[in-house]
């Protein structure tokens, strides 16, 4: 049952006992049995307490009612919370993703670029040595050599 | 439109079934800023299809074109489009309401153009009925990126990215009219990252009138695969799946469990039992000071039963002279008037061409099974670090035991030497290898076990003249103690003090040279 209606139903119970005094009919007068005594200080007595009682419990569920709403917002809030706590989750998996791409692709970049560089630096060698053999002094009376192209060779 | 505005493409040709519900679907997006656009591919159905898209008035917008097929249909609306952001819904497909608003947050967090975030979907019938759900693994994903590509998991009305990233990189080719898509993702691997949102966004619709079916689709798939098994280069296999071998084995099984290509599949297995055997190999040679133990050093690499494609030495130009130019192997030289074993270690690394690159360090020695090995076992498992045990002075070091995960373990006993070492190009290009030239080469191995696990040899397919490990343990603590990585793991710290304590000399007793004696490591493999 939700709250509320638990209060409002007893709020309905302490109203439901609130003793009706009500003159007695006439002929209840006539009555064999002796008219009972009623004691009025108690009934006001009574009466009195019952609606403070009454008064207590709507304070209490006015209390109630103000938790409840705060206990709603709360709950709000923390589903905001929560997505937002989701949202940012999400975002922090998508970045290690992210960064996992890029470190890929950089790795692929260097290699091109290391190949590029090996590719300069032989073709620097072989200039050098064609430049050390081209420097050399032809020998007397010889054949005109054939030049040589040593490819994939160590060269100093 | 602004920098949040998407583009929904809808292609559709005769498809006046189901379009009317993909467009309520993509009319119901959250998102406030989306464009809808059909692009009507030369549908003759007497004006049914042309008709449904009508009924929705100026809420979309609405192209007519000659039948030209899928990849025509979506290079038109690339080319109308104008949001800054694209995805596309196949007619007869559904966005669940959140699709686009979701994503679009996802791309305004991480703020970069260069990603193409794609989700989990839910099966639906020919009826609408939902039947199941493909969710993906989404750890595995953030972690490996390009598995999304690889193993075949995006489904293209799931993917969100930007406009001008697909225009970059040439739009869908149109040559392939089933297949568009997967030549899109694969390019698309290159250029960016694929990000998974793991959220059922999308309901695709299985019902037999998919044109996915029918046999010309099958053998253009097929065709696709075949280039994607010859087209992807032994990095990109290694990115993905640790070797290229492994590569081809995992293709395969995907193609034969989760595809029907059934003999592309076959292709990959016999191209998997080569691969190892194809692998270039490359051996970095720290030629030291000593002519003669130079020549032997790479005479046992010239006995290699596998023989290497090439070696790189580095060192004094005076030494790479003395030892001539003529070898078996190719070789490239690299003289240097550096000394820090490091430093040599790296500009030989920059040198070598190899896929797998063998570290020798003169005067040790191979054996004569060790390229073999070493070659074998990564490329069987992928791994890109490997060593193994070696002899010294006629005994045996067990180091090769060392193996799996072993960081951080590996701070407090670091014995591998640096002549039992083969790595895959992949790790050195990552930046893990000798970027320090003052570090001992230690500190190398350290880097990588932070980010692999080892593979470990337990045969002895080395001889090491003189152990290094031993004596550069001092200068490894000091490297570890100034380093902000390492510094905090105090208890292997100080297992590294202890062991250079009690391995120091002491002169009461008679001196031992520090790393003479050799500890027999029998440690297991530690927990992969």
């Amino acid at each position: 049952m939700p709250l509320r209606d638990l209060f409002e139903w007893a709020r309905s119970l302490f109203a439901e006992r609130q003793p009706t005094i009500e003159p007695p009919a006439p002929a209840a007068l006539t009555e064999a049995a002796p008219a009972p005594v009623y004691d009025g200080a108690a009934l006001q007595a009574s009466l009195t307490e019952t609606r403070r009682r009454l008064a207590v419990a709507d304070h209490r569920l006015r209390i109630l009612e103000g938790s409840n709403r705060t206990a709603i917002r709360a709950f709000r809030r923390i589903m905001q919370e929560r997505e937002q706590l989701v949202a940012a989750r999400e975002a922090a998996e998508a970045e290690r993703a992210i960064a996992v791409g890029d470190r890929q692709r950089t790795m692929m970049l260097n290699d091109h670029l290391l190949s590029e560089l090996r590719a300069s630096e032989e073709a620097r060698l072989r200039l050098e040595e064609e430049n050390r053999r081209l420097s050399r002094p032809a020998p007397a009376a010889a054949p005109a050599a054939e030049p040589r192209l040593r490819t994939g060779s160590g060269h100093l | 439109m602004g920098g949040r505005s998407v583009t929904i493409a809808i292609p559709v040709r005769n498809g006046a079934n189901y379009l009317g519900e993909a467009i309520e679907s993509a009319l119901r997006q959250r998102h406030p800023e989306t464009e809808i656009l059909v692009v009507d591919d030369g549908s003759d159905d007497d004006g049914r299809t042309f008709a449904v898209a009508s009924a929705f008035g100026n809420r979309i917008r609405i192209l007519r074109q000659p039948h030209g097929g899928v990849a025509v249909a979506l290079n038109t609306a690339l080319a109308h489009a104008s949001g800054r952001l694209f995805s596309w819904l196949s007619h007869d497909d559904l966005f669940e309401p959140e699709k686009t608003e979701l994503q679009v947050r996802v791309l305004e967090r991480v703020n970069r153009d260069d990603i193409c975030l794609f989700s989990d979907l839910s099966w639906i019938d020919a009826e609408g009925r939902i039947t199941g759900e493909q969710r993906l693994d989404h750890a595995r994903l953030a972690a490996r990126p390009r598995l999304a590509f690889y193993d075949g998991l995006i489904n293209g009305c799931t993917i969100l990215t930007a406009r001008d990233l697909l225009l970059r990189i040439g739009g869908f080719d149109r040559r392939y009219p089933h297949t568009q898509d997967y030549r899109m993702w694969w390019r698309l691997t290159r250029e960016a990252t694929f990000v998974h949102v793991p959220h059922c966004l999308v309901r695709s619709r299985l019902h037999p009138d998919q044109g996915s079916h029918r046999s010309d689709a099958l053998t253009e798939n097929g065709a696709f695969w075949i280039d994607v098994l010859d087209g992807t280069s032994e990095l990109e296999a290694t990115l993905v799946h640790g070797s290229r071998e492994r590569f081809l084995r995992r293709t395969g099984e995907f193609l034969r469990y989760r595809s029907p290509n059934r003999r592309v599949a076959d292709r990959a297995d016999r191209m998997a039992r080569t691969a190892a055997a194809e692998a270039s190999v490359s051996v970095v040679v720290d030629i030291g000071e000593e002519v003669e133990a130079a020549r032997r050093a790479i005479a046992s690499i010239e006995a290699q039963t596998r023989r290497p494609n090439e070696m790189v030495l580095v060192g004094s130009a005076t030494i790479l002279q003395a030892l001539g130019r003529e070898w078996a192997c190719e070789t490239v030289l690299r003289p240097t008037a550096e000394t820090r074993p490091s430093a040599r270690m790296r500009l030989g690394l920059t040198a070598a061409s190899g896929s797998y690159i063998a570290l020798l360090m003169s005067p040790d020695r191979f054996a004569p099974e060790k390229i073999a090995a070493h070659v074998d076992l990564m490329s069987a498992s992928g791994c890109l670090f490997s060593h193994s045990s070696y002899r010294s002075r006629g005994a045996t070091v067990a180091t090769g035991s060392f193996g799996g995960r072993v960081y951080p373990e590996i701070l407090g006993d670091c014995h591998i030497e640096a002549s039992t070492v083969m790595v895959h190009r992949a790790l050195f290009l990552s930046g893990l290898l000798f970027m320090d030239a003052d570090a001992p080469l230690a500190a190398s191995w350290i880097e990588a076990a932070s980010r692999h696990e080892l593979a470990g040899l337990e045969r002895p397919l080395s001889e090491i003249e003189r152990p290094r490990a031993a004596s550069e343990a001092a200068l490894l603590l000091a490297w570890l103690r100034a380093s902000a990585a390492y510094r905090g793991h105090g208890a292997q710290l100080r297992r590294l003090e202890t062991r250079l304590a009690a391995s120091a000399p002491r002169p009461s007793r008679g001196a031992y040279a520090s790393g003479a004696g050799h500890d027999r490591v029998g440690r297991s493999n530690a927990a992969a």
